[in-house]
């Protein structure tokens, strides 16, 4: 009887002491948000403008900024299939329809800066629709099994239109097929979910054209390399949904250049889109391949792993060239354009957008306006990306000394509002 | 009769400890280690070269660092799952903190390697005084530390400081400080463990905590010790993988979880307890660390790498256990038919 009293006098002190260590760390670690794994719920009822953001200088790098503003007329405005840097290029109101709506949001993996941001640009998409009733949030913190089963929470308690960030691929095709025979519009983005049909399984999956990008990237390497680029990429985790269709399409466009670039690695190098990872990655590729001088990342923002590598093999710094950089990739390359003249990087940026079209589309089709100017109902909604930075024609957008090193400004979220959503 | 504690010290005389022993017990990690530096001058040499080994040392000696604090908590019969969180937290409380600022590092530093041994020291209360499996606590208390660091970044990474960043990345004599580091661990470890009073009770609390409670030696201090200095050791290898990356993921740690415990498993510690092997773990982190840059520079896809990474761990710790010689013979027997029933290695 005193050995059970005793066990329980400590396990309260354990727990006394647990409290006491996270009470602690929320208090250092400040304030907002809900934690992984937590659903969130925020009525969204004020109006809000999306406002065009690459122009504003706020507290970006004095005067190196002005080297390049954002690029903001490489694609024509209007259209559907060319993104656009800092705006989305539609009028969200005119989808709002009348019907009263429950809007969730759902992120495999949700605790990176990226995604953060992505999260606070569809609260301020979804806030232009005064008919938005809930706005509800969950990370699935890589948790397929949550994952799935808080689709079909949601699509129980009625919610109506649910935007997804799929990082499970296939295994999350039943968990959308089900909500979308209950009526709900399930609109996916960034990423292919699995091989799931539009309009059955999932209202639309928006994506970016990766022929396209492809074909960027290949034309960049052209024209910045003084000889041949022999090109690499290195990308997420194994099997991913975008390194595939990225390094066919590079092998398509790199037999355009008349041997000017060639692929040398023509099966994406796994680096798990993190900056570990892609370092050990880069190491094993350039033993492998001690001539590579060209590199696609499909997540640009662990392009200074990439540069590391270089730098401790010895090696020059490579040509970079690909998709998502950051704030501190912007940084890095202002820095690096000074001090090293060969020093060539360029991005395709704008990807938080994506989730933005992948709501209207979702919201459209809800309240049933025919909407052909987001792009096709059927099939995927492939758009081309633009480009934001290219050190080759001097574009480089401004740095922020007080974003977080992921901030991505490219998004249709003005400097204040990204600073809001990742403070 | 002598006293308990002589009886203890004798008891630890008898295993045989000397420098020149300690190589002889790391002696099949160092032939495993030698087999892969063969087989990479043979298949892939251009992982041997300077550049190679001074860009895949950082990672082994990162491991190494987190593996020994995995050892010691193996080698008191325990586990530690609680590694992977314990990193994270370190790496985000070192960058969150200090934010960029220089003169933030040092209180950063503190105050990382602090959150991450309260943790240690919640591990060892709930295995020691609580009587929890060590699997379970040190699961719940990496879900409370992936808990914490989610609260404390709210999912917003930050970047070490250039201090940190470059003294981790920077060399000295040719070789990078986190090698340094981590040959300081090792001396330490190995010289306490082996060579003073509290190391050979730790050892002999390890190969059987009842007799040494029997024999007066206060076991439920050496347990909790043992998961705060292991926290310890996750808290420093945290600290200067965020150091190394620059801007750590929120997840960093998660790869390391396995990691340690492969290589505290292939440099011949028992899973089971008592027999604990420092420089053996440290070895192994090597061997870990030049078997992935080999693995990756054949191009092999992720696949196959991961199922020569796993026969070649299956293998080394066939071999470290003493289980590989006749686990050959019985392959080779069976190869070439010679014998219908297989031999169990005890039967050898």
């Amino acid at each position: 009887m005193s050995l059970e009293r005793s066990t329980a006098s400590r396990l309260i002190v354990v727990i006394g002491f647990c409290l006491a260590i996270v009470l602690g760390l929320t208090a250092c670690g400040g304030s907002s948000s809900s934690s992984g794994g937590e659903t969130a719920e925020a009525t969204t009822t004020e109006s809000e403008t999306a406002t065009p953001p690459a122009e504003e200088e706020g507290e970006a790098e004095g005067g190196e900024a002005a080297e390049g503003e954002a690029e903001t007329t490489s694609a024509e405005s209007g259209s559907w299939e060319n993104m656009l840097v800092g705006e989305l290029g539609f009028d969200m109101s005119k989808y709002c329809g009348q019907k009263p709506m429950k809007i969730g949001s759902i992120d495999g993996f949700g605790s990176n800066t990226w995604r953060v941001q992505v999260r606070a640009l569809l609260e301020k998409t979804a806030s232009e629709c005064p008919n938005v009733t809930s706005y509800e949030y969950f990370n699935a913190n890589l948790d397929p099994e949550k994952y799935n089963s808080t689709i079909s929470a949601w699509a129980a308690q009625g919610v109506n239109v649910i935007v997804a960030f799929d990082d499970f691929g296939q295994a999350a095709v039943p968990a959308y097929r089900a909500a979308q025979l209950q009526g709900v519009k399930v609109v996916t983005d960034n990423a292919t979910p699995g091989n799931a049909r539009v309009p059955q399984d999932v209202t639309a999956a928006v994506i970016t054209n990766w022929a396209n990008a492809a074909e960027q990237w290949v034309n960049f390497f052209a024209g910045a390399t003084k000889g041949t680029a022999k090109v690499a990429l290195i990308g997420g985790p194994a099997g991913n949904q975008n390194d595939t269709p990225a390094i066919e399409g590079i092998k398509a466009a790199a037999e355009k250049t008349n041997g000017k670039v060639e692929l040398i690695e023509t099966e994406p190098v796994v680096g798990n889109w993190e900056a570990a990872k892609t370092q050990q990655a880069t190491t094993a590729l350039l033993t492998k391949h001690p001539d590579v001088n060209a590199v696609v990342l499909t997540a640009q923002f662990v392009a200074p792993a990439v540069n590391q590598a270089f730098e401790e093999a010895g090696k020059p710094l490579p040509l970079t060239a690909g998709e998502a950089t950051s704030n501190e990739v912007i940084c890095e390359s202002l820095k690096l354009a000074k001090e090293d003249p060969n020093y060539q990087a360029m991005s395709l940026d704008a990807t938080g957008n994506q989730a933005a079209l992948a709501l209207a589309k979702g919201v459209a089709a809800y309240q049933e306006i025919e909407a052909p100017e987001l792009g096709p109902t059927e099939g995927l909604t492939e758009v081309n990306m633009p480009v934001y930075m290219d050190t080759s024609t001097g574009v480089i957008p401004p740095c922020s000394k007080t974003l977080p090193p992921g901030a991505d400004l490219s998004m249709a979220m003005t400097e204040e509002e990204v600073a809001k959503a990742t403070g | 009769m002598p006293a308990p504690e002589a009886q203890v010290a004798s008891a630890a005389e008898k295993r045989g400890f000397s420098a020149k022993s300690l190589l002889g017990q790391d002696r099949m990690i160092w032939i495993v280690l030698l087999v892969l530096v063969v087989l990479c001058a043979i298949f892939e040499p251009a992982t041997l070269k300077g550049n190679a080994v001074l860009a895949m040392l950082p990672f082994a000696a990162i491991l190494a660092i987190a593996a020994i604090g995995q050892c010691l908590v193996i080698q008191q019969g325990g586990i530690d799952f609680s590694v992977a969180g314990s990193m994270t937290l370190a790496a985000a409380i070192v960058t969150g903190h200090a934010n960029g600022d220089e003169g933030q590092l040092v209180g950063a530093i503190v105050m990382a390697l602090v959150a991450v041994m309260i943790a240690g020291l919640i591990n060892g209360i709930a295995i020691s005084w609580l009587r929890i499996t060590p699997i379970i606590a040190t699961l719940a208390t990496n879900a409370l530390l992936v808990g914490a660091v989610q609260t404390y970044t709210n999912g917003i990474p930050k970047q070490a400081t250039a201090g940190l960043h470059n003294f981790v990345v920077d060399k000295s004599l040719g070789l990078p400080h986190t090698v340094f580091l981590a040959a300081a661990f090792v001396i330490a470890a190995a010289l306490v463990l082996n060579f003073t009073v509290v190391g050979r009770r730790f050892i002999v609390i390890g190969s059987n905590p009842l007799a040494a409670g029997a024999v007066g030696l206060p076991v439920p201090l050496y347990v909790i010790g043992t998961y705060v200095l292991a926290a310890f050791c996750y808290g420093v290898a945290g600290i200067v993988l965020a150091g190394y990356v620059k801007t750590p993921g929120i997840d960093i740690g998660n790869t390391y979880l396995l990691s340690t415990i492969t290589a505290v498993v292939v440099g011949g510690t028992a899973l089971g307890g008592g027999r604990g092997r420092i420089v053996g773990t440290a070895l192994a982190a090597l061997f870990l660390g030049q078997l992935q840059a080999f693995i990756g520079a054949t191009g092999a896809p992720s696949s196959v790498s991961l199922l020569v990474q796993s026969a070649t761990i299956a293998v080394a710790v066939s071999f470290s256990t003493g289980r590989g010689g006749p686990a050959l013979a019985n392959l080779a027997r069976l190869v070439s038919g010679s014998g219908s029933r297989l031999r169990r290695p005890a039967d050898t």
